[in-house]
């Protein structure tokens, strides 16, 4: 299942942390996709994610300046 | 992890890359015949600067906030990188350069506005996102928010140089002025120097130790596979996203060769504070006379107000960063979500100008070049700043998030 977490206009780490509060929730397979504006997000959240969680994790561009990240939890 | 952007071939963005280009030469030729040719050199630093932060994300305000809010430390690590990399740069110059060396660095007594300046902006850092060089790289990159959290700076950087002739009181009478290699040699205080930022890498690693071995292990193999390094070199022309790592390095040697070519290392904040005291003026309010603005009177007695150098670096640093971001499509303007995140930028803003002016440096100009230039000052500004960040992350995570 996949869940939509905004992160639009949201200053660092918030997109992060909204994205680590949401895969809290979720069981194992599912997915967030966060979407951002911020270009930093590009590096960090992938970093975060893929590196001390070990999920994989997918980037798409949007469009200019938008990005959607998308997140699988794997336990 | 590293992507490859096409280079973004819409007509409207190549012909302000085109513009941007011809501007930057344009302003460089005619600052460099006698008007200016300090700001030559700084704008042209300033926009490869600029470019290098769009590009490589790079996030000094990560560095410090990532370990206790997210416990991440990838950034603080790229940070001391780019530090060790620096102090040899800066000791390579002197070996240069030696007595022809305007300044020996960026060398400031420790005084009690180390101590305040760096807990303010550090906490600053947190409440607003961003430093003062990321508040700029995003400025390019079309963030409105940022524009608050700019007049947030100017308006604490005013006030900052204002308070500085009180704080000043504290840096005369009790502070010493520690160069380490006048208190040590060269070779020992690049030997302590170099232990400590080792020291502090593998601290990195508090909650993953069995990452340590990996990463140094990644670091020595990487010069075991020279192809890769060659196409990894020869890629970065081709606009793509630069690594941390890639990003620390590449400041770290933009820095050496600023410092060679201008005989001062990067620094920021002052630029802003002379643009302050420029718009002071016009508004009638006397700043000439202040301690913060008596102390940068130039060698023909003139003070310098807009036509600072480093003003003209932080122009560039927009510059730069707004044409790397056309350049990969990026570039775009978004307007502020909340009045709580324009009245964060504004007071978090106004916290890194008074930090900046009263430590007299930033992250960048305090920290980074304060401390690549072997200045005790750049290390204990970095810890307060560190001491910051984490009370600040504290209350962001309480009350904001």
């Amino acid at each position: 299942m996949d869940h939509l977490v905004c992160a639009m206009g949201d200053i660092c780490p918030i997109p992060i942390i909204k994205a680590e509060r949401k895969l809290k929730e979720l069981k194992s397979d599912e997915r967030i996709i966060l979407e951002t504006d911020h270009s930093c997000s590009t590096s960090s959240v992938i970093n975060h994610f893929k590196t001390k969680y070990g999920y994989p994790v997918e980037l798409i561009k949007v469009a200019e300046g938008l990005w959607n990240i998308i997140i699988v939890k794997k336990d | 992890m590293i992507r490859k952007y096409p280079v973004s071939k819409n007509d409207i963005n190549r012909f302000f890359r085109a513009f941007i280009l011809v501007c930057l030469l344009v302003i460089c030729l005619v600052l460099r015949t006698e008007i200016n040719p300090e700001a030559a050199i700084t704008t042209g630093f300033g926009f490869l600067f600029g470019y290098i932060f769009q590009r490589s994300r790079f996030c000094f305000a990560s560095a410090f906030r990532d370990p206790f809010m997210i416990r991440n430390t990838v950034l603080s690590r790229a940070v001391l990188v780019a530090l060790l990399l620096n102090t040899y740069g800066f000791a390579l110059i002197h070996l240069l350069k030696g007595d022809a060396l305007p300044v020996s660095g960026n060398i400031f007594p420790i005084g009690l506005n180390v101590v305040a300046g760096g807990f303010i902006f550090g906490f600053g850092m947190v409440i607003t996102g961003s430093c003062i060089s990321g508040c700029l790289m995003r400025l390019g990159e079309g963030h409105m928010l940022q524009w608050f959290t700019f007049l947030g700076i100017l308006l604490g950087a005013i006030l900052g140089a204002w308070h500085f002739g009180w704080w000043k009181y504290y840096l005369e009478y009790f502070s010493p002025k520690l160069f380490l290699p006048d208190l040590f040699g060269w070779f020992t205080a690049l030997l302590l120097q170099t232990l400590l930022i080792v020291i502090l890498y593998i601290l990195t690693f508090y909650d993953q130790k069995n990452r340590v071995t990996a990463d140094l292990r990644k670091i020595f193999s990487v010069r075991l596979n020279l192809p890769a390094f060659k196409e990894a070199v020869s890629d970065i022309f081709s606009i793509r996203q630069l690594s941390y790592l890639e990003g620390a390095v590449i400041l770290a040697i933009t820095n050496t060769f600023l410092f060679f070519f201008w005989g001062k290392p990067w620094a920021i904040t002052s630029g802003i504070t002379h643009l302050c005291g420029w718009l002071c003026i016009k508004l009638g309010i006397a700043v000439v006379d202040w301690p913060y603005f008596q102390d940068n009177i130039n060698s023909e007695n003139e003070l310098i107000f807009n036509n600072h150098p480093l003003l003209f670096l932080v122009i560039a640093m927009i510059a730069g960063s707004f044409f790397s971001s056309l350049l990969a499509d990026e570039f775009r303007v978004s307007i502020p979500k909340s009045l709580k995140y324009i009245l964060l930028s504004l007071c978090g803003g106004a916290m890194l100008g008074y930090g900046a002016n009263i430590a007299l440096g930033c992250n960048i100009g305090g920290f980074l070049s304060g401390t690549a230039s072997l200045s005790l000052h750049g290390w204990v500004l970095g810890f307060f700043m560190l001491l910051g960040s984490f009370i600040g992350g504290k209350i962001f995570l309480k009350f904001i998030v």
